[in-house]
Parts: structure tokens; sequence; C-alpha cells
């Protein structure tokens, strides 16, 4: 009812979708699709490149002629960098919204502030969750940012929080167990339901398929230009938030 | 002279007994791999995991090791750069297995974690791999046992954001 609403009241969407040509660009070209389809939204455009691509001039002339309302692009790190760079050179970002799948902190300070103004993007961790709703969440965020600052002297990136999250549930695992086995010790973390706080961004819970539903999976986020950067590291602004179920194949589909 | 003798006989044994007793209560550290394509296209990002990686095992060192049944065990992280390449990647696994590693995370290619998943797979090690594998390695009979990780599904996670682009 909520997509046909949107649909009626917006009308049709136009978006060009680039993949990057391995399993991670596909499985998210799967979901643009759906999310297309079930709010009408038209693809009029889609290409993918490989890993490494450097040169994005051809491709982007090519989202240029078929005139988008959101370019979506699944490149990712150094590509990404690549990516929104070339589009902010050759105007993209005045024409269209521009949505990069995944971004980091990394890939913003890799861009010139008015190359990442506007971007959109999901963040699996963006480290200032304050004005974030869920206060327990910004509290955990705050003080494992504070724990990676003191180390590092820089705040935490998505993917650094990922790592620290699996490292300590590895060491859980082999405690709960009382025990280095492999099995034991995933059998461990995989018991009573699986559930677990990542002390990081809120409570999760390991699947049968041994994948982890987060509820805040990931953040959606709007890049800063020059004007609102109040530091270095002052990168985007956090509008909301996706997770539990929803963003997860369900376990049937996975043969379970 | 004897009573010399005597005293350094007893604090030579003393201090052998404490070195053992030491040793008991202090069992060897293990190790954990940390597996991360250190150069190229994922270079940046990579250093960041390996950052989170090893403040982990800061923390856990910190409040002395891993509570485990012989003692408190501290950690070492063993770093390597598998260049998100599959066939450095897998030999370097296999270096790492050969270190004695207890546990492995890592990976920002999807298609290396794949390799691995499949190694793991025939020779159990936890696995925890901090990057995104395709859906269709979590389908029933294609995860090893012992292969653990965070949220896989980019595409269906992707869809709700697509959804609020829409509505803009």
């Amino acid at each position: 009812m909520a997509g046909q609403a949107a649909v009626k009241t917006l009308g049709k969407k136009k978006i060009f979708f680039l993949a990057r040509a391995d399993s991670f660009g596909w499985d998210i070209r799967d979901g643009v699709y759906a999310a297309a389809k079930e709010y009408g939204a038209e693809i009029v455009g889609y290409d993918e490149l490989s890993l490494g691509t450097a040169d994005y001039t051809t491709v982007l002339q090519k989202v240029k002629a078929a005139k988008p309302d959101v370019f979506i692009a699944s490149q990712f790190a150094a590509d990404a960098v690549a990516l929104l760079k070339q589009a902010n050179q050759m105007g993209l970002n005045k024409d269209m919204t521009i949505f990069n799948a995944f971004i980091t902190n990394t890939v913003a300070k890799g861009l010139p502030p008015e190359a990442l103004e506007g971007v959109y993007a999901m963040h699996y961790f963006y480290y200032d969750l304050d004005n974030f709703p869920d206060k327990e969440v910004a509290k955990s965020a705050k003080e494992f940012t504070n724990l990676y600052r003191a180390k590092y002297g820089r705040p935490p990136d998505a993917y650094a929080a990922i790592a620290y999250i699996a490292y300590l549930e590895m060491f859980r695992g082999f405690e709960l167990s009382k025990s280095f086995d492999p099995i034991k010790s995933s059998a461990a973390i995989l018991a009573n339901g699986g559930n677990f706080n990542t002390n990081v961004k809120g409570p999760a819970q390991w699947r049968e398929d041994h994948a982890a539903e987060y509820k805040y999976a990931a953040f959606l986020v709007k890049g800063k230009g020059a004007k609102e950067q109040k530091n270095e590291w002052d990168l985007f602004s956090v509008i909301g938030s996706a997770g539990g179920n929803q963003v997860m194949p369900s376990l049937k589909s996975l043969g379970y | 002279m004897n009573k010399i003798l005597l005293r350094a006989l007893s604090l030579a044994l003393f201090s052998a007994f404490a070195a053992k007793a030491g040793y008991a209560a202090d069992p060897a550290p293990i190790k954990v791999g940390i597996l991360l394509p250190l150069t190229g296209t994922f270079a940046a990002v990579a250093e960041t995991q390996r950052d989170g990686a090893l403040l982990a095992i800061d923390v856990v060192n910190k409040r002395g090791g891993l509570n485990m049944p012989n003692g408190k065990v501290k950690v070492e992280g063993v770093v390597a750069d598998d260049e998100a390449k599959q066939d450095v990647g897998v030999r370097r696994y296999r270096y790492m297995v050969d270190e004695g590693v207890k546990g492995l995370g890592g990976q920002t290619f999807a298609p290396l974690a794949y390799a691995i998943n499949a190694m793991v797979h025939k020779d159990p090690l936890p696995y925890f791999p901090v990057c995104v594998m395709s859906k269709e390695a979590f389908e029933k009979g294609k995860l090893s046992p012992t292969h653990l990780q965070r949220p896989t599904a980019h595409g269906l996670l992707v869809t709700w954001p697509v959804k609020q682009q829409l509505k803009l």
C-alpha cells in the first residue's frame, strides 16, 4: 500500500544502476531491481564494470544521456573514490541524485567536499550518532569511538567496527565453549537464539545460516559539503537506519 | 661455605618451582589470523579492518586474556596481506593455518572469502569474514559449520534506502 501511494503521489522514477561485475554488485543489483519493481520505478540504464576500474568516463556519459532521477552505483573503496570524483567533475550531481550503495569514511576522505556533498549511501557504522533516536545505541557508539580514538587518534570507520565486532564474537565463542574447538565455539555463540550485544551499534542475533541480523544493520547517510563540515571527520549526516529480518534473505529462501 | 651453597641451591630450586608454577597459571598465548587486502583497491578499507581487529585483541588482553579453563590466555594477531587475489589469499590462509592460528577473520573481496569458506568447510576453523559474501554462499549445505559473519544481504539491504530515494 505504501509503495502504491508513493508511486501514485510521486509518479514513476527513473534509475540508472552501475554494478561491480561480481557477486557483490549483482546482489545489490537484485535488491535495487526488487525495490524498483515494488515501487513501479523504471530502470533506464544498467552497466557493470570490474573491480579496480579507474576511468568511468564512458559509463558516466551513458548515465548522463539516460537522464535518470537517481544514479545508483555499487562501486566500493578506491573504485568509489574514482567514480564519485569523476561524476562530480562531469556535473552529474547537479542533474540527479547520486546514491553509492555502501560507503566508508576512507572513501569520503578521498573526495573533495563538493564531490561528497549530497551523495546518499549506506554506512555500516558512522561514528557520530549523537542525534540518533536510539540513545542507547548512540551511547555505545560513543564509547566505542572513544576507545578507538584513544588507540588510533581518529574515529572508527564502518569496516573497523565490523572487524571489532567479529573478533570479539570469535573470542566470546572460545570463552563460552571453554575451548578453541571450532565446532564447539561456533555452536556456543549460536546457542540460546544466538542473541548478542555488539557493544557498538546495538543488539544482534546469529541466525541459523550463520549470518548476524542486526537491529541496525546500516545507516542511511548523506554526504556533507565544505560549509557543513565542522572538522576533518565531519563527513556525513545520519538520516535513517535499516535492520532486522527485512534486510536479510529469508532462511526459507536459503533452504533452511 | 656449606650454608652458602645450601642457600644457593634452595634459591635455585625455589626459582625453578616458581617458574613452573607461573607457567601453569599463565598458559601460552594463542594466535588468531587477520588476513586482509592491505594492497590494492581495498587497501584503505582493509587498514581500518585490521585496526578494528587489533583493538578487539587489545581489549581482551587488557583484561588479562581469554577466560579459559587453564587460566587467562592472551591473544596475538597474525596479520597478512591477501592482496584481494584468490591464489595469494589461499596461500596465505594456508600459511596462517601452519602458524597454528585458532581462528581467522578478514577478507574484503567476497570471492576470496567464498574460497576460504570452502577450505574451512573441509578443515574446520572459526572463520569470520568481515566482508560481504554472496547470498548464494549462505545456502544450506554450502556454508562451513564454523563460518560466522555479519549481514550478507547487500542486495536486500539496499532495497530499503532505494525505496527512500524513490520517495524523495
